[in-house]
C-alpha cells in the first residue's frame, strides 16, 4: 500500500495542531488521531469544549421523483414525516435484517434528503435508489465539517455570531460573516457541528479556534473522539461491527447492538423480518476491566464458560480503569455481573486474566450543556 | 379489481405453461392460461424431444389428445459416427474410428445410464442431488462429474476426437458449456431421460414438437383452463409477501392466490414485482448482468431430400473436435455469431430440415447466421444450398448457460419463489433446459401441498 495522504479541508490547520505528528485513517482521510494526548483532549469535551474535524464522514444526497418510497423502503425510520431543516437517526438493513449501516437522514427539501453516516455503503444504497429512479449524489469531498463537543458547545457557538437556537437532530443554512455554513447538531454528544466549503475550512478553523481560547477549547483526534463514543456507549459500523455485507444477511442484530431504538416497525422498510427468533438473545452493555490493558474483540467467561465478547475497548481516564462495550447473552447482561477476559498480552508475556464487571451503558452521561 | 376471480393464473404458454394449466384445471381449479403472444403457439418448434416427463404424459393421457412418436430413439450420426441403439453396429462403427473407443463406450454407457437412473428421484421427483442414497462407487463417479467439464470428462475416457464432440452436445443440448466445470453432470441429466420407455433417448414426436404443445393446449382446454392469448402481463400484485393477483398490460386486474410463471426467474422476479418487493439485496442480485447465450432453430424447406452422410432416421451432428464448443461459445459471449456453431440436423419430413445452432449471442446477426449454417451443411451435402427453397428462423430464446447449483439443488428451490403462492414453471424451473414439464408437474404438487383445497 502506498502511504499518501486524503487530507481533509483543514488539514493544514490539524497539521499544524498536530504535536506529536500522529495520524490515522478513517473514511477516505487521513485525520489526526491525537493533538495533546486522548485525556487532554477528552477532558477539553467533557468539562470545557473539543473541536474535531468529522469532514470524514460519508455524506450522500438523495434526490428523485420517487424519493418518497426509496426511502421507506431504505431506512427504517421514515423521514418523510420530517420538515426540511429536520433529520433523524435510521439503519439500513440486509434483506434479513442484518445491520448494514446507521446514519443521519436530513431532510433539505421536498424532494432532497442527506444521508451521514461513518460508513460508507454506496453500492448498497446506489443499487437501491436505481430501483427507484433516485439519484445519489455523493458529496463528501464538497465540504469540511467541525464538530463542537463539551458542556460549552453553545457558549462558543454564540460567541461565533452563530444563532445557537437549534434543537438535536436539526440543521440550519446560514451566511456567517460571509461565509456560507450550515449548522447541524447531528451528534451523538449533543454538540454542534459547523460545515462549510473546503475552500472556506481554513478560515472557519481560525474563528473557531480565536473564539473558543476563552473556554479552553481544545483540537480532539480520533482516538478522544472514540472514547467519547465508548464512554457514551455508542457503537460504530466499522469500529465496533462489521455492517452486514452478504445482500440477505441476518447479522448483526439491531438489538445486540443497542439500535433498537432506531427501528420503526410501522412501515414496511428492507429487512423488517421478524425471523430471528432462531439467533440467540445478546445484548450490548458495557463492561469495567479491572485493569490499565484495553481487551478490544476479546471473549468473556463466567466461571470458564465463554458468555460473550467484547466490541471495541479503551483506557478511560475518567474511570481509571480500562473500559469495553461488550455483547453479553441476555441471561449474564446484568449490571455487576462479575465476568473475566483475558488480556492482550505482548512482546512474548504470558497472557494474563483479568477481573471485569458488567454495567449499564453510558459509562459516563453526558455533561449538562451551559446554556449561551 | 374485476369481477372474475382465478384459483390460479398461469403466465406463459411453453410446454411449462400449458402442462401446469392442464394439471391444474384437471384438479379442479378453476384456471385461467394468458399468453402474450397472439396465436398459442407458433409455426416453428424444435423436432425433437429429449426430455419430456412420462408422468406428466400419462397423468394428463396426452395420447388421447393426439400425442405419440414417429421415431422413439433417434440414432446419432456424425461424419464417420453412428451411435444408436444398436451395440453392434455402434461397436462396428466406433471400431473403424478408434478400435479402443468401442469398448470404452459400452462401459461409459452402462455407468453413466446405471447412474443416472439412480438419481431419477432428485431430477424426477424433486429431491436435492445429496439427497439420494447411492452406491460408493456411483458416490465416487458423481463427485467426479460434479467438478468436471463433460469435455475433459469425455477426453479423459475416449481417445477420439469426433465421438468425443459427439458426446459432448448432450451437454450443451440441454444449456450448459461443454467447456466448463459442472457440466459434466449435464450429461448424466441428459442420460436420466426417458422417451417412450427409452432412457437416454432423443425422440422425434409425431408432427414434431407443436404436435406436444397442441395435445397439452387440448388437454388443458378439455379440462377447463381458460386461454387468452395477446394477453400480456404488466405485473404481479401482491400483497405481505403473498401474490393476491396479476395485472394485466390493458389495465385489468385478475385476483388469484396462485401465479404460474412459465417466464425466466430473474426476468420475472425482477419485471414484474414492485422495485424491491423481495428485498433490496435481491433486488441488487438480480439487477447484476449475466450473459445469455441460446440456440437458434432453423427450419430448411427443400425442394430435394438431403444428400446427407447417415441414415435418413439419425439426428446428424456437425461438431467435428471438442475444441469447436469452447471456440463457439466464446464468440457467442462476446456477442458474435459463432463462425463455426454446433449444428444439429433433424429430417421431420423427407425435404423439411430442422437445424438447431449452438451457441446463439442475444445480438447475433441473423442473415449471417442463415448463410453460415447453410455453408456448414454444404460442406457435408454438397448440392445442398441448391435445394434450399425457404430458411425460417425460430426467434432464439437466450438465457443464462446452466449453473452447477441448478442441477444440484431440489426441486423446491428452483421452483418456489421468495413469494408465497408464485411458482416457476418455465425453462429455468427445470435442473436443465429442455422442454420438459416436470417443474409443471412439482409446482402443481407443492401448490397443492401448501394450499390444500
Amino acid at each position: 500500500m502506498t502511504m499518501s495522504i486524503r487530507a481533509t479541508p483543514f488539514h493544514a490547520r490539524a497539521a499544524d495542531a498536530n504535536r506529536g505528528n500522529l495520524w490515522a485513517q478513517r473514511g477516505r482521510f487521513t485525520l489526526a488521531s491525537e493533538y495533546a494526548g486522548v485525556a487532554q483532549e477528552a477532558a477539553a469535551a467533557r468539562f470545557a469544549v473539543a473541536m474535531a474535524d468529522i469532514s470524514w464522514r460519508w455524506r450522500v444526497r438523495l434526490e428523485g421523483a420517487r424519493l418518497r418510497e426509496l426511502t421507506q423502503r431504505l431506512f427504517t425510520k421514515d423521514p418523510n414525516a420530517l420538515e426540511p431543516g429536520q433529520a433523524l437517526k435510521a439503519l439500513w438493513l440486509a434483506d434479513q435484517g442484518g445491520v448494514r449501516g446507521a446514519g443521519v437522514v436530513a431532510r433539505l427539501a421536498r424532494q432532497s434528503f442527506e444521508l451521514t453516516a461513518a460508513c460508507e455503503d454506496a453500492a448498497w444504497i446506489g443499487a437501491a435508489a436505481s430501483l427507484f429512479a433516485v439519484t445519489l449524489t455523493d458529496r463528501t469531498e464538497e465540504e469540511g465539517g467541525l464538530a463542537l463537543i463539551g458542556p460549552y458547545a453553545e457558549k462558543l457557538v454564540a460567541t461565533l455570531g452563530l444563532d445557537a437556537t437549534l434543537a438535536p437532530l436539526a440543521f440550519r443554512a446560514v451566511s456567517w460573516k460571509g461565509l456560507d455554513v450550515t449548522l447541524t447538531r447531528f451528534g451523538e454528544h449533543g454538540g454542534y457541528e459547523i460545515w462549510c466549503k473546503p475552500d472556506d475550512a481554513p478560515l472557519v478553523w481560525d474563528r473557531v479556534a480565536a473564539a473558543g481560547e476563552p473556554f479552553a477549547l481544545q483540537p480532539a483526534g480520533l482516538d478522544a473522539m472514540d472514547l467519547l463514543d465508548l464512554e457514551a456507549g455508542v457503537p460504530r459500523p466499522g469500529r465496533d461491527y462489521d455492517g452486514a455485507t452478504a445482500p440477505d444477511a441476518a447479522e448483526p442484530l439491531a438489538g445486540a447492538l443497542r439500535l433498537a431504538s432506531l427501528i420503526d416497525g410501522d412501515h414496511p422498510f428492507n429487512g423488517a423480518v421478524q425471523a430471528h427468533a432462531h439467533l440467540p438473545r445478546r445484548k450490548l452493555t458495557g463492561l469495567l476491566i479491572d485493569s490499565d490493558t484495553p481487551a478490544p474483540f476479546a471473549p468473556v467467561f463466567l466461571a470458564g464458560k465463554a458468555v460473550g465478547r467484547t466490541l471495541s475497548s479503551r483506557y478511560s481516564p475518567f474511570l481509571r480503569r480500562a473500559i469495553a462495550l461488550v455483547q453479553l447473552d441476555e441471561a449474564h447482561a446484568a449490571p455487576g455481573t462479575a465476568l473475566s477476559l483475558t488480556l492482550p498480552s505482548s512482546r512474548g508475556a504470558l497472557p494474563k486474566q483479568a477481573a471485569a464487571r458488567v454495567t449499564d451503558l453510558p459509562f459516563i452521561p453526558p455533561p449538562a450543556s451551559i446554556p449561551a | 379489481m374485476s369481477e372474475t376471480r382465478y384459483d390460479a393464473i398461469v403466465i406463459g404458454a411453453g410446454v411449462g405453461g400449458l402442462a401446469a394449466a392442464a394439471l391444474l384445471a384437471k384438479a379442479g381449479r378453476h384456471t385461467l392460461l394468458v399468453e402474450r403472444q397472439p396465436a398459442l403457439f407458433g409455426t416453428l418448434a424444435p423436432a425433437t424431444l429429449s426430455a419430456l416427463d412420462p408422468r406428466l404424459a400419462k397423468m394428463l393421457k396426452l395420447a388421447k389428445h393426439g400425442f405419440g412418436y414417429a421415431a422413439r430413439d433417434l440414432p446419432l450420426a456424425a461424419p464417420n459416427l453412428l451411435l444408436s441403439r444398436d451395440r453392434h453396429a455402434t461397436a462396428r462403427s466406433l471400431a473403424s474410428l478408434m478400435p479402443t473407443d468401442a469398448a470404452a463406450y459400452t462401459v461409459w454407457r452402462r455407468e453413466m445410464l446405471s447412474l443416472a437412473k439412480a438419481l431419477r428421484p432428485a431430477w424426477w421427483d424433486g429431491k436435492a442431488v445429496a439427497e439420494v442414497s447411492l452406491k460408493p462407487a456411483q458416490r465416487v463417479l458423481l463427485d467426479r462429474l460434479t467438478v468436471s467439464s463433460a469435455i475433459a470428462h469425455l477426453c479423459a475416457r475416449f481417445e477420439s476426437d469426433a465421438l468425443r464432440a459427439a458426446l459432448a452436445f448432450a451437454a450443451a443440448e440441454c444449456g450448459a458449456v461443454p467447456s466448463e466445470p459442472g457440466s459434466a453432470l449435464a450429461l448424466l441429466w441428459s442420460a436420466a431421460q426417458e422417451a417412450n420407455g427409452a432412457q437416454g433417448a432423443v425422440s422425434l414426436p409425431k408432427g414434431g414438437v407443436l404436435a406436444l404443445l397442441r395435445a397439452l393446449s387440448d388437454a388443458a382446454q378439455a379440462a377447463g383452463a381458460e386461454v387468452r392469448t395477446a394477453t400480456p402481463v404488466a405485473r404481479l400484485l401482491t400483497s405481505g409477501g403473498a401474490v393476491t393477483g396479476v395485472e394485466l398490460a390493458a389495465g385489468e386486474s385478475i385476483e388469484t392466490p396462485l401465479v404460474f410463471c412459465a417466464l425466466g426467474r430473474r426476468h420475472t422476479l425482477a419485471t414484474l414485482l414492485p422495485p424491491a418487493e423481495l428485498g433490496l439485496g435481491t433486488a441488487r442480485t438480480l439487477a447484476r448482468p449475466v450473459e445469455e447465450i441460446g440456440n437458434a432453430v432453423l427450419v430448411f424447406a427443400l425442394s430435394a431430400a438431403p444428400n446427407l452422410p447417415a441414415p435418413p432416421d439419425a439426428r446428424f451432428l456437425i461438431a467435428e473436435r471438442p475444441e469447436i464448443y469452447e471456440s463457439a461459445f466464446a464468440e457467442a459471449r462476446a456477442g458474435r455469431n459463432a463462425r463455426e456453431p454446433v449444428l444439429e440436423l433433424v429430417r421431420e419430413e423427407p425435404t423439411r430440415l430442422v437445424v438447431r445452432v449452438w451457441p446463439v449471442a442475444p445480438s447475433y446477426a441473423r442473415s449471417d447466421l442463415v448463410r453460415t449454417v447453410t455453408l456448414m451443411i454444404e460442406r457435408h451435402a454438397s448440392g445442398f444450398a441448391n435445394l434450399v427453397v425457404s430458411a425460417d428462423l425460430l426467434e432464439p430464446e437466450t438465457t443464462a448457460p446452466v449453473p452447477l447449483e441448478r442441477l444440484l439443488a431440489s426441486a423446491q428451490s428452483r421452483i418456489e419463489t421468495p413469494l408465497r403462492g408464485l411458482y416457476m414453471v418455465g425453462a429455468d424451473a427445470e435442473p436443465a433446459n429442455a422442454l420438459s414439464g416436470r417443474a409443471a408437474r412439482l409446482a402443481v404438487a407443492l401448490s397443492q401441498k401448501a394450499r390444500p383445497r
